[in-house]
């Protein structure tokens, strides 16, 4: 496949299979490019059975289709400046997991399974790392609140970041599977952290608490999903039989895709909770925040 | 009898099944292989069901060779009528088409790719080849 912009190829990468005859690519468009035709055209010898080249297929681009794809990044600016906790030198290390598992994890992860981690999968992905980031941030803010009222503020941040995402790439709520996967991902996270915290009230240990979150991380996940697709299909009682028979195969397999899919938000969230546990400000918000037994900040020697 | 007319060329071997309904609605099928068939074939009247063909170059089309990983039905099963009165066409084979379409999904522009028969379906190399373009 190469992308053309008028006669200069600008890209060329190798169309996937998807399934039998099938094959897709995913292009993030570059920064360089603000606007204009884009012409694309895939190439494959048919052996003399036919034209090698296909007909080209053309998108209009706009220089507006670039910015709604930095809205996370201006959330987290936004954040860093505006809480005024975060303006300190050691509250920017944030951005190390951030910049880690965007722009390092993430797009290794899409090279090595291009089919398997499409562009539905890295809405979503970006979507989940940005909103966690952004809890973190004003995780001063919510451990002033009551535990109720901080898990409502928690859930409502966290879907306003994912209506804004959504609208960002389809422009109506309705459509597409990234609101109900990211509501069930988020959920689950959310819950599993407060039941964590619940474990750990009493003796608390950075281990133990990971430990404790290898637990919960599932249950959180399948409730998550399960409470998620309960909502959808309540709220879409009109909708389409995939959407039963969606929930009635996710169900046929829970266990096994709560455990994966727990397994993935788990070595997500590692880069968070390595920052949790050792630098001073994110472990005193983490303590405050989940009602930890208070003990000393690790030092930055540690 | 009744006349199959192929539209399409480079065809290998053609993979039909001819369907026998019994009493009580059974149906059964009995599989029937045509090596480089002519343009024209003639067959018993009846309903046979599209298989799948195998192409010059081991490109595939069909029920036989369109299943995903998952073990999907990915095309149902097209069902030919032969009969006396008029011949059946079935578009099939070469010339293949590559067919591009593109749209925007955020900052990413999606392409999907496949290669169309004659009648317009989708085929893929046998060999496993077609994984990577």
């Amino acid at each position: 496949m190469t992308a053309y912009r008028g006669d200069q190829a600008v890209f060329k990468g190798p169309l996937e299979c998807l399934f039998g005859g099938h094959y897709t690519y995913s292009w993030r468009v570059p920064l360089t490019i603000l606007g204009g035709p884009l012409r694309f055209v895939a190439s494959w010898d048919l052996g003399g059975l036919g034209p090698s080249e296909s007909e080209s297929a053309t998108i209009q681009w706009q220089w507006y289709y670039h910015p709604p794809g930095f809205a996370g990044w201006m959330l987290i600016g936004v954040l860093l400046v505006l809480v005024k906790d975060n303006r300190s030198r050691q509250a920017w290390t944030i951005l190390i997991p951030f910049l880690l598992l965007t722009e390092i994890v993430w797009p290794m992860a899409r090279f090595l399974w291009p089919v398997l981690l499409g562009q539905q999968q890295d809405l979503l992905f970006q979507a989940l790392v940005t909103a966690w980031t952004a809890l973190w941030l004003v995780s001063p803010w919510l451990a002033r609140c009551r535990p109720a009222a901080a898990i409502v503020l928690v859930l409502g941040l966290a879907a306003t970041l994912g209506v804004v995402a959504q609208l960002g790439v389809y422009r109506r709520l309705d459509s597409g599977p990234f609101l109900p996967g990211y509501s069930a991902l988020i959920l689950a996270l959310v819950l599993a952290f407060v039941l964590c915290g619940v474990s750990c009230r009493k003796t608390f240990r950075p281990g133990r608490f990971l430990a404790w979150l290898l637990l919960w991380l599932p249950l959180g996940v399948g409730l998550g999903i399960g409470c998620t697709f309960a909502w959808w299909n309540w709220h879409a009682a009109h909708s389409s039989w995939w959407d039963l028979h969606l929930l009635y195969f996710i169900l046929s397999q829970f266990a096994l895709w709560s455990l994966c899919i727990a397994g993935i938000l788990y070595v997500v969230n590692l880069p968070f909770m390595y920052l949790a546990f050792r630098c001073p400000p994110y472990w005193d918000r983490f303590h405050r925040l989940l009602r930890l037994p208070t003990r000393p900040p690790p030092t930055t020697d540690d | 009898m009744g006349q199959l007319v192929i539209e399409g060329e480079a065809i290998e071997r053609l993979s039909l099944a001819k369907t026998i309904r019994h009493e009580g609605g059974f149906e059964s099928v009995e599989p029937l292989v045509l090596q480089q068939p002519a343009r024209s074939v003639s067959l018993p009247a009846g309903e046979f069901l599209f298989k799948g063909v195998v192409l010059k170059g081991g490109y595939v089309c069909g029920v036989e060779y369109h299943l995903s990983a998952a073990g999907v039905l990915l095309r149902g099963q097209e069902r030919l009528k032969i009969t006396a009165a008029e011949p059946c066409l079935l578009r099939i084979g070469a010339p293949l088409g590559p067919d591009l379409h593109a749209y925007r999904h955020g900052r990413m522009i999606v392409l999907e790719y496949q290669v169309l028969d004659a009648g317009g379906a989708a085929t893929l190399r046998q060999d496993g080849s077609h994984r990577r373009r």
